[in-house]
This record gives structure tokens, C-alpha cells and sequence, in this order.
């Protein structure tokens, strides 16, 4: 053989020696004698025998039997070994299938996908979520710009975007099916850290290596698979307490020596059914890890539905200033002598009464009016009565106003107030024409000069007035009764308290209140989404 | 868009009170309303205020009975 | 290009990159060297182990407006899997070009000759996660693995040892730049580029395996 290739000489034309091509091959079980199909060969170094399910492992053109089992496979392939699907443009083949569970038994599948010039990919399936993972060449980096390690849960940035952390956990192989390229073998665990950001999920495994005080590397797993042997039956499955005992007795150090990362995107499970020509899914029984939260898109919808109505509204709003006259068409200050106003007694309450007219006004075409009332109260109220008389129709249009204003200062020596200077009403729309106003009101504003002046001066005066106030107000406490009036010239008449009060009108003012409804009610379904948002967040 | 749909109780309910609330804004609708009297003659009532205010005022408030 | 001949069995060798001084017969797997304008023959290599990938001596592709052509290979075998280290020449360019393959992972790169890196580097000591400053840029290493020599073809700027084991240190910066740590030789070797993926490569001519042909390829529209 050596002599032949010593002596090859190159002839003309020849053509160079071509590899054969790569292609699946079918070999034999060592174990039970059964077809093997070898879907990757060159690729795989671990591959299960379908119908014993031993673990082998290809070495040159055979299979080599590394565990013995006589099982059936007890977990659903939903996607069938060999399966070729489409996810985001590219041909996948379905190569295996792991089955892992973390410490709480939560279990969940990943089934391994090939593509010669893509690479592998897994699809994991937990409880009937979908997510298409992949291998990614960066780290993940916190804020600062230094790679997270294991278990920190920072947020973190790969692959240009952010994460937030999800969880740590131990995840234990379960079972396997298929042919992996790393010798893969059931009951491995392994420390995951799990980052999301909807639909995209991100992940972070290391690789640690043992090294004793001499600084040489053990083989930590033959070491566990001793301890688990010395172990107590109810310690066996407890992996890290056995490592952490491992590494006190011989004085371990711990070196990482790799960190992988991988970016996962959720994938609907109609997107899997189509892409396999699956007959059948799992059932959906849990909201996903990195599932898409509808109710998140619902509150971004709402609140964008709340900006466009926004805009809307204040537009409506300009376009209401706009188009409102706002005409001032009357402004008056008056100032009325209660000593010519009537008292008079409702129930247990004497107040003046008193009416005055203000003047006309006139509405060229349908618009609203505003009335503006201020007058300078203290521990004071006023009510009006403001009438619209039209001169044409004699059709009346009566509104009230009221103005009051009390302060002091409380028991505690706070000082405290209530009530205003100033009120305004807007009426209805009014028909057009010329309208003359006549105010009536009622004050406490001078009642106990106007008493004073009535014990004074009354129709009869000094020792009658003390009499007189009684029987004749109590006479007036039904209403529209006439009250009591003083004398139309007594001495000092000019000196009693003056009612001073501004009136202003204007006709055709904007009524923007429309808008206080419009926006409780947006702000209010933005609450409702963004509190439905959060509680669905919690669900995962 | 599918989402958009799914908010099937919040898009026609907001869509009408704002539409109606907005057409209210546009065409000046409320105010207060007021009491409304009829023939009233702003000449009488300066001739004699005190009678008005005694005998036509309680008769308005009661609506004209 | 510069035309010779094997001195083992006369084929036909080609050269395509200017700094390449080995090559390896593809006719009968002599690897020669270039001495004082003609070729001496080295000795025989070992075959290359079948490793399913879909690149192969002569392919050609694109990247960043650049095309290339691959001219030769080194394969490595890692703890997990082949790695192959496949030597390029790129037009209008006079620097070395890499393109790192293994199961469908890219890396363009360059060997940096000038690169500096700390003195007192230890692989060993190394840890995952841990800064190491080249030429004054931050890098972070991502694994540490130790690798052997499987074999190669082609045309190659430096020879290989099938068997020969070193340790491979790869790390990242936070722009996402990529660097390899070749601890061979006494001086480590510095490899400085890109991850990429297929489809940025655009490479033509590349292998049919395992079923998916060629065109497969090509983004599938569904």
C-alpha cells in the first residue's frame, strides 16, 4: 500500500480524487440488531437506537455500543425524527429530541434542528409554547459594558437588544431521542440562566472545570457518579448538595472556562404545525416564557388610540375658540344701599332681598351667554336671580347664581376659607334678538345695620320696633309675602352698607367642558389595559 | 391588527363617546338651562319691582301655576 | 497566481495567494513548502476527516463588497465537534483572511501579526468572562478549549502537525468583535474579525450533504 502511493505519478488529465458525498446511512444496533439510521454522519457523536434505545456512538462506518438499554421511548415526538420543516426561510431537518425538567419536575422538550449551512438550532416546546433557539457568538453584557455571569440577574444587552432576567434553574436531562453531535447522556444536569424580552428570549450556560490544589483538572462527573453511589437513596437526586460536599472534602477550585449564549424568538404553534405538516400539537397550557402579551399590544393600541384622540379633541378645541365670538357685551360695577332693600324670613333665616337691572343686551344670532357675577364677600353670600326678558316676546329666562365667602381661623389655629369672589354661568344657546336683564337677589349683606336702622326707624319707631319685627316678619316667612322695608329717607341712610357687585356679560363663549368626559374615559381604559398588562406579565 | 380586534367592548364604546362628546365640542351643545316665564314686560315690572318680586317671582318658580 | 508542480508526483499546483508557501497535493496528499524559487517536499499528510461541511477548496463568495476565494484548510477537532479553519485569498487585499466554520458558525478574521497582547497571558489561567486588552481594544473571553490538528489542503501560509494539540482561547468585545488566541506556539497567534452568517458570505459553489442541496442554500420562500 505504501509502495503504491510512493510510486503514484501524476498523469495528464487525471482527475483529482473526490470525496465520496455525505449522506445519511444505515447501520446496525450492536445491541439488538436493529436498522440504525444515521441522519448526520461526521456530525453526530451520540445516537439512540429507536427500537432498544441504547445509547451508541458512530465510530467509522459502524455504531459502537456505549449504554445498553431494552426501553420504549415514553415521551411524544409531536415532531417526527427526520421531519423536515421551513422556520424563517430556512430547511430544517429534525435530528433528536431532549427531554429536560428543572428542579420543580416542570418538563418541557427540545428538539434538535440541522441545517449544513445554518447550523443547529433547538425548538423548545414547554407546555404547548413554541421557541425557535439559537446559538449566539457574543456574551451578554450588563450596563456597564462587562459580561454577566451566571445566575446575575442584571438585565443585560446581546444581540443588540435588551433583556430583562427571568429565572435561575437546574435542568436535568430526562431522556433523549435522536443523534446529538456532543455525547449526550440521560440524568446530566445542567445551570441555565434565563433573560427575556417578548418574543425573544435569551440564555446563558457555563462550563466549569474542577481543579484540585495542584491546579490539574478532575473529573467532576466520575466523582459525582462515586458520591452518588455512597450517597444515602433520598440525597441521590440532590446534585448540588453531592457537588458542593465533593468540593469542600477535596478542596476544589472552580474554573469557567466557557459561556455559551443563546437568543430564542417564540414561535406561534400554528407557524410549527404548518412548517412540519404536523397533524396534531400539544395542547396550550401555560402563558409562554417569552410569548408575546396580547394585552401588552392591547395597552400600546390604547394608548395610541388615546394620542390620535387627543390630537383630535384639542383640534375640535381650536376649532370651538376659534370659531366663538366671545363678545363682551356688557360690564358694570353696581353699588346698591341695603338700607333700600326688603327684609324678609325664610324658615329660620332673615335675609334683604333687593332687585336692580342691569341693562340690555343684544344677540345678533343664536349664542350662548356668559355671566359673570364678582363681589368682594366676607362671611357673606349672595344668590341672584338673573333674568333674560325678551323685548320682543316678553319671554323671560331666568338662571341663578350664587357667590359666598367665609374664613377664620380654626380651633387648632389654622386659618381656613371657603367659597369665592367670583361665579360664572354659561346658558344654553338663545335665540336672537334684544333682551333687557333685571337681576332679583337676596343677601345677608348689611341685615344687621338694616335691623339696627329698622329698631331706629321703623314705621314706628324705638319702643314699638322690638314688637314690630316679630309679628310682621313672622307674617312674611311664606314666601313671595312682603317683607319689611325701612322709610325712603331716614337719617343716615347714606352710610349704610353698600352691595357692591361687577356684572359682565358676554355673548358667544366657547364651551369647552366636552372635553373632561372624553379624556376621564380614554385615561380610564388606559388604566384598565395597563393594569390587565401587568397582571397577564405575572402569569409567565 | 388581530389585537386591534380584540378590543371589540373599548373601539365602538370609546368611538361613540368621543364622537358624541366631540359633536357636542363642535356644535356648542350644553349650558345651563334656565327657567323659562312667559309675557313678561320689563315696563311693569320698573313700575312696581316690590310687587313683582312678591307676587310674579313665587308664581315663576312654581311654574306657572 | 504562480503556477508549479508537485515534486512528490508532478500534478499540477497552483498558487493563488501570495503569501502562501505551503500546499498540499491534492493528487497524493504531499505537503510541499517553497524554497529558493522551487518547491520542496515536506512529507505526506494524513487524510482529512469527513466532517459534513458544506465548504470546500474553491467556493467562492462576497463579503462586505470584497469577494474571496477559499483556498485551503486546516481542520481541528475540538472537544465538541470538527473546526475548520479555511484560508482565503480576497481581492485587492493584501492582509491574510480567515473564515473559522464549524456546524453552520462563521467567523471572518485576520491574522494580526502586530497585535499586542499582556505579557504575563497564561491560558491556564484564563477564566471565562474575564477582560483581556489586544492592541488596546477590550475583549472578553467567551471559552477556552483545547484543540488538535486533524489535517488540511490546499494552499496554507504556514504548515500544520496532525495531532498537535493547542489551547484556543476565543473572546469577544462588547461591539461584537471577535478575536482567536492561538496558544501553538510561543507567541500566540491573534485572529481578529467578525462572527458572520451564511447568508452574509454569499458563497457560490459550496457542497450538497446530508440531502440539502446546494440551492437549499439560498433563503427558502415559503
Amino acid at each position: 500500500m505504501a509502495d503504491s502511493e510512493k510510486t503514484f505519478r501524476y498523469q495528464a488529465g487525471m482527475a483529482p480524487p473526490e470525496p465520496p458525498p455525505v449522506e445519511a446511512r444505515r447501520l446496525l444496533c450492536p445491541h439488538c440488531g436493529a436498522a440504525v439510521d444515521l441522519l448526520l454522519p461526521g456530525k453526530s457523536e451520540t445516537v439512540r437506537c429507536q427500537k432498544c434505545l441504547s445509547i451508541l456512538e458512530p465510530e467509522h462506518a459502524a455504531l459502537k455500543l456505549r449504554e445498553a438499554y431494552n426501553e420504549q421511548f415514553p415521551h411524544r415526538l409531536w415532531i417526527p425524527l427526520g421531519r423536515e420543516g421551513i422556520l424563517d426561510g430556512i430547511k430544517y431537518k429534525c435530528v433528536g429530541m431532549v427531554v429536560r425538567e428543572d428542579e420543580e419536575h416542570a418538563r418541557w422538550s427540545e428538539y434538535l434542528l440541522f441545517n449544513p449551512y445554518h447550523g443547529y438550532r433547538y425548538l423548545v416546546e414547554s407546555y404547548g409554547n413554541w421557541t425557535l433557539v439559537e446559538p449566539h457568538p457574543g456574551l451578554g453584557l450588563d450596563a456597564k459594558g462587562y459580561p454577566v455571569l451566571w445566575g446575575s440577574s442584571a438585565n443585560i444587552r446581546l444581540a443588540g437588544k435588551k433583556f430583562r432576567y427571568y429565572s435561575h434553574y437546574r435542568a436535568r436531562i430526562v431522556n433523549i431521542i435522536g443523534e446529538f453531535p456532543w455525547r449526550a447522556s440521560i440524568g446530566e444536569t445542567n445551570e441555565i440562566t434565563e433573560y427575556i424580552n417578548p418574543p425573544y428570549q435569551a440564555s446563558c450556560e457555563q462550563v466549569i472545570q474542577y481543579l484540585d490544589r495542584e491546579g490539574n483538572p478532575v473529573d467532576i462527573a466520575a466523582l459525582m457518579a462515586a458520591e452518588h453511589g455512597n450517597a444515602d437513596a433520598q440525597h441521590s437526586d440532590d446534585e448540588e448538595k453531592i457537588l458542593s460536599r465533593i468540593i469542600r472534602k477535596r478542596d476544589l477550585r472552580q474554573r469557567t472556562t466557557e459561556i455559551h449564549w443563546s437568543v430564542g424568538q417564540y414561535k406561534y404553534p400554528e407557524e410549527i404545525k404548518a412548517a412540519f405538516q404536523l397533524d396534531e400539537l400539544p395542547p396550550k397550557e401555560a402563558f409562554g416564557m417569552c410569548e408575546p402579551n396580547p394585552l401588552r399590544t392591547r395597552f400600546w393600541l390604547s394608548l395610541a388610540i388615546t394620542a390620535l384622540l387627543s390630537l383630535v379633541s384639542c383640534a375640535s378645541c381650536v376649532y370651538a375658540i376659534n370659531n366663538a365670538e366671545q363678545a363682551t357685551v356688557l360690564e358694570k360695577k353696581f353699588i346698591l344701599n341695603t338700607a333700600e332693600f326688603e327684609l324678609k324670613r325664610e324658615g329660620d333665616t332673615d335675609y334683604l332681598e333687593f332687585s336692580f337691572e342691569p341693562g340690555e343686551i343684544i344677540l345678533p344670532k343664536e349664542t350662548n351667554v356668559e355671566f359673570d357675577l364678582k363681589s368682594l364677600l366676607e362671611q357673606q353670600w349672595l344668590s341672584l336671580n338673573i333674568f333674560m326678558i325678551h323685548s320682543e316676546s316678553g319671554a323671560g329666562y331666568i338662571y341663578d347664581a350664587e357667590l359666598s365667602r367665609y374664613f377664620g381661623v380654626s380651633d387648632d389655629g389654622e386659618s381656613w376659607s371657603e367659597g369665592s369672589e367670583t361665579t360664572s354661568l354659561t346658558t344654553v344657546k338663545m335665540p336672537p334678538g334684544k333682551y333687557n336683564l333685571y337681576a332679583i337677589g337676596a343677601t345677608n349683606v348689611g341685615i344687621y345695620e338694616f335691623k339696627q336702622n329698622l329698631k331706629l326707624f321703623g314705621e314706628s319707631a324705638s319702643g314699638m320696633a322690638q314688637q314690630l319685627l316679630g309679628p310682621r316678619l313672622r307674617g312674611a316667612t311664606q314666601q313671595g309675602m312682603r317683607g319689611v322695608v325701612l322709610p325712603q329717607n331716614f337719617a343716615g341712610k347714606e352710610n349704610s352698607p353698600k352691595l357692591e357687585l361687577t356684572l359682565r356679560v358676554t355673548r358667544d363663549v366657547p364651551i369647552l367642558d366636552w372635553l373632561f368626559p372624553v379624556f376621564l374615559w380614554l385615561i380610564g381604559w388606559n388604566i384598565f389595559y395597563l393594569v390587565r398588562y401587568r397582571s397577564k406579565e405575572k402569569e409567565r | 391588527m388581530r389585537e386591534l380586534w380584540r378590543m371589540y367592548i373599548y373601539l365602538p364604546l370609546t368611538l361613540f363617546v368621543t364622537g358624541f362628546c366631540l359633536y357636542g365640542l363642535i356644535h356648542q351643545k350644553g349650558g345651563q338651562k334656565p327657567l323659562q316665564a312667559e309675557k313678561l314686560d320689563i315696563k311693569s315690572i320698573r313700575k312696581n319691582p316690590t310687587a313683582f318680586r312678591t307676587t310674579h317671582l313665587p308664581y315663576i318658580f312654581r311654574g306657572g301655576k | 497566481m504562480r503556477q508549479a508542480s508537485c515534486p512528490a508526483c508532478g500534478a499540477p499546483l497552483v498558487f493563488e495567494n501570495a503569501h502562501s508557501l505551503y500546499t498540499v497535493c491534492k493528487y497524493c496528499r504531499t505537503m510541499s513548502v517553497q524554497a529558493e524559487e522551487a518547491l520542496r517536499e515536506v512529507g505526506k499528510v494524513a487524510a482529512l476527516v469527513e466532517d459534513g461541511s458544506p465548504l470546500r477548496l474553491g467556493a467562492t463568495g462576497s463579503i462586505g463588497g470584497k469577494t474571496f476565494k477559499i483556498i485551503g484548510r486546516i481542520q481541528y477537532r475540538h472537544p465538541v465537534g470538527f473546526w475548520n479553519e479555511w484560508f482565503l485569498v480576497v481581492n485587492d487585499d493584501e492582509e491574510d483572511a480567515w473564515l473559522g466554520e464549524a456546524s453552520g458558525q462563521y467567523y471572518f478574521t485576520r491574522l494580526k501579526k502586530d497585535a499586542e497582547l499582556p505579557e504575563d497571558l497564561d491560558p491556564q489561567k484564563l477564566q471565562a468572562g474575564e477582560a483581556v486588552p489586544i492592541s488596546g481594544q477590550k475583549f472578553f473571553v467567551r471559552d477556552i478549549q483545547t484543540t488538535k490538528v486533524v489535517s488540511g489542503e490546499g494552499e496554507l501560509p504556514f504548515p500544520f502537525e496532525t495531532g498537535y494539540e493547542a489551547t484556543v482561547v476565543d473572546c469577544v468585545s462588547s461591539d461584537g468583535d471577535f478575536a482567536t488566541l492561538d496558544f501553538s506556539e510561543e507567541k500566540p497567534l491573534v485572529f481578529i474579525g467578525k462572527p458572520v452568517n451564511f447568508r452574509e458570505l454569499n458563497l457560490v459553489h459550496v457542497r450538497s450533504v446530508y440531502g440539502f442541496k446546494a440551492t437549499d442554500a439560498e433563503p427558502v420562500t415559503t
